[in-house]
């Protein structure tokens, strides 16, 4: 038998492969051929040495197996981890965005104007408004009184501002006339 | 039905854990990494429990599926930008004084990881997880005769680079 035939069957022969006949055939043909006996205790040398290394290298293996046993446990892997991250981030920014479109549209102002352009001469007309000159120069009344005419608060500070200082110029004339 | 899995799993998980967290080693080289990649592969196998057809061994069809969580590790670990070949430190190796020098098992060890990946692939699933030719033709999805001259093409690897580093020194 050629070389690599004999160091595959003591191959074989070393790692159980071989079936009781063939594995007694082959010792006996081993007993026969000093050559081929010396191949074939080569290959298993080999054999050997790597099966000690291999086994001295894991060995801790078996130490380690506790371990293996308390760390199953189902967990999602990385890339699922990674796009429910995201996917938490995309609901988050959602509703941030929904509650801000709501709180937005809960203090707009209504697109008033146009009707109380239209209904303030009414109102104006059928109410008439409070006296100008008792009115006082306030905010609050200043913007009150804009309400009841249907002037803008601006306007009507103005109207205020304007008839008190015609007051007081016409006292002050009146005063300069009796002197 | 559930517990029958789960009782079914956990044996087979007791049968199999040592073997397969050896093999891990052999492919990372570190503990830590051959643990997740043991949960992993367990992991996977839990999932497709069912899906088993039997036509092959289940510990080849565990080693098929670790064979494919090995090959995402290293993918995962390439696309990562992290090194692939980590030295172990920890849990050294304790050698009796009846198992072979360190300096051979150190030399030895070196010379499987130079092999070709097929060749060490074998090798590993032979002496690491203890498969028969059959299993790892299974696990593989190569025929018997392939694994067999692959173990054989390697062990003579082995002996040639062995024998040249024993000449040198």
């Amino acid at each position: 038998m050629k070389r690599e035939t004999i160091e595959r069957l003591a191959i074989d022969s070393a790692a159980g492969e071989l079936n009781e006949d063939a594995q007694s055939l082959f010792i006996a043909y081993l007993a026969e051929h000093a050559q081929a006996n010396e191949w074939a205790q080569s290959i298993l040398r080999v054999y050997r040495q790597t099966e000690a290394a291999i086994g001295a290298k894991t060995k801790a293996a078996d130490a380690g197996s506790e371990i293996v046993a308390m760390r199953i446990k189902p967990v999602f892997p990385g890339r699922w981890r990674a796009a429910l991250r995201w996917a938490a981030v995309v609901v988050l920014a959602a509703l941030v965005g929904a509650g801000a479109g709501r709180w937005s549209r809960s203090i707009a102002i209504p697109a008033g104007p146009v009707e109380l352009a239209t209904f303030r001469p009414m109102l104006a007309a059928s109410r008439p408004g409070p006296d100008m000159a008792n009115m006082g120069q306030s905010f609050w009344h200043a913007k009150a009184a804009a309400m009841f005419t249907g002037r803008s608060d601006r306007e009507h500070n103005n109207i205020v501002q304007a008839h008190g200082l015609w007051e007081k110029y016409k006292q002050y004339t009146k005063g300069n006339h009796n002197e | 039905m559930a517990g029958d899995v789960t009782s079914e799993f956990q044996e087979f998980w007791t049968q199999t854990a040592q073997k397969l967290r050896a093999y891990m080693f052999c492919s990372c080289e570190n503990w830590a990494d051959a643990d997740d990649m043991v949960q992993d592969c367990y992991l996977r196998a839990l999932r497709g429990w069912g899906q088993f057809d039997g036509k092959a061994s289940r510990q080849a069809w565990l080693y098929g599926i670790a064979r494919r969580t090995c090959i995402d590790w290293f993918r995962r670990r390439k696309r990562d930008g992290l090194t692939v070949r980590i030295e172990s430190v920890d849990e050294p190796s304790q050698v009796d004084a009846a198992e072979p020098a360190v300096d051979n098992v150190e030399k030895v060890w070196d010379v499987v990881k130079s092999l070709s990946p097929e060749q060490s692939q074998v090798i590993h699933l032979r002496f690491a997880a203890g498969l028969s030719y059959a299993q790892i033709a299974q696990a593989l999805g190569i025929p018997v005769g392939t694994v067999r001259s692959r173990l054989h093409r390697g062990l003579e690897g082995i002996r040639e680079r062995v024998g040249r580093w024993e000449n040198e020194t």
